[in-house]
C-alpha cells in the first residue's frame, strides 16, 4: 500500500462519536482550526468497505494526530463492552510515527491524570494533556499542546471562536431537524466554520 | 512536561479548507451566510457595550 504523503495543515482527530462528548468534540474543533489546523476524522469514514484500510491513510495524510481516551469505558448498551476504536486509532497514530520519525506527531488527551496509567500503562512516560470533561479544559490544553510561529492565537480567542461555533452547532442542529452532529456532513460543516470564526476572532488575522 | 509543538505553517483560507474536505463552493456559501448571522466581530461588539455603558452612567 502506498503511503500518502503527509499534508502539514492536517491534524487526525480521535474523539468517542456519542452525544455526551458533543461539548468536547465542538472544543477540539475550535480550539484545532484556532491553531491554523483542519482537522479530519474516521466520521468522515462512511461504509464498512475497506474501512480499516481508509482509516490507515488517513492517519498517514495527517502531520499531527490528537488522540481523547477519557470514554474509553464499558458501555452500558447491551452487550456491555469496553471502546475499543480510541486506543486502536492511536495504536495505529504511534505506529505510524515510530516508521516516520518526525513525520507525525501524536497527543493524548484525558479526563484525569491518572486513568491512563491504569488504561493504557504501555503509554507510561507519556503525559496525557488533562481537561477535566470540560470544554474549556480541551481548550487549555490544546494551547498546552501547541503554538504557533506566527499568528499565534490568544486563550481568549480560542475560547470566542468556540463559542461561536456552539452557536453556530445549534443552528446546524435545526436545519439537521434532530440528526446528530457525528456525521461527515455537519463536521465538515464544523471545521469550515471554525476556520472562518478564526479569521474573525484571531486579532492578527483580521488585518490579512 | 513536554515542550509544546510549534506550527510553522501558515493558517488555511476558507477555500483550502474546503478543498481538503471536499465542501462545494455553494455549501460554503450558505456557511459563509450563517457565520453572518451569529455574534459581531470583536471590535463592534465592545464599542456597542462600551456606548451603551456610557448612556447608562448619565
Amino acid at each position: 500500500m502506498k503511503r500518502p504523503r503527509p499534508v502539514e495543515k492536517v491534524a487526525f482527530l480521535n474523539i468517542p462519536y456519542d452525544h455526551r462528548f458533543e461539548s468536547l468534540y465542538l472544543a477540539f474543533i475550535a480550539g484545532l482550526c484556532g491553531f491554523g489546523l483542519i482537522p479530519r476524522a474516521t466520521i468522515e469514514i462512511t461504509g464498512s468497505r475497506r474501512r480499516l484500510e481508509r482509516i490507515v491513510n488517513l492517519i498517514q495524510k495527517c502531520r499531527y494526530s490528537f488522540h481523547d481516551l477519557s470514554r474509553v469505558e464499558v458501555d452500558r448498551a447491551p452487550p456491555p463492552t469496553p471502546r475499543f476504536n480510541m486506543p486502536f486509532e492511536l495504536g495505529l497514530a504511534v505506529a505510524h510515527a515510530m516508521n516516520t520519525g518526525a513525520g507525525h506527531e501524536w497527543f493524548v488527551f484525558e479526563s484525569h491524570s491518572n486513568r491512563l496509567k491504569k488504561s493504557l500503562s504501555d503509554l507510561d512516560g507519556t503525559d496525557p494533556y488533562v481537561h477535566e470533561g470540560a470544554a474549556d479544559g480541551v481548550i487549555r490544553a490544546l494551547a498546552n499542546a501547541m503554538s504557533r510561529a506566527r499568528n499565534r492565537p490568544q486563550l481568549s480567542e480560542l475560547r470566542e471562536i468556540h463559542r461561536d461555533l456552539k452557536s453556530a452547532a445549534r443552528k446546524l442542529k435545526r436545519e439537521l431537524r434532530g440528526g446528530s452532529l457525528f456525521e461527515a456532513a455537519p463536521f465538515k460543516d464544523l471545521v469550515m466554520l471554525a476556520t472562518l470564526f478564526a479569521k474573525r476572532r484571531i486579532a492578527s488575522l483580521r488585518d490579512t | 512536561m513536554r515542550a509544546r509543538t510549534t506550527i510553522l505553517t501558515p493558517f488555511p483560507t476558507a477555500e483550502e479548507t474546503a478543498a481538503e474536505l471536499g465542501v462545494n463552493e455553494k455549501r460554503l456559501a450558505q456557511l459563509r451566510a450563517l457565520l453572518r448571522t451569529i455574534g459581531e466581530p470583536h471590535g463592534k461588539v465592545s464599542l456597542r457595550k462600551l456606548a451603551y455603558k456610557r448612556v447608562k452612567k448619565k
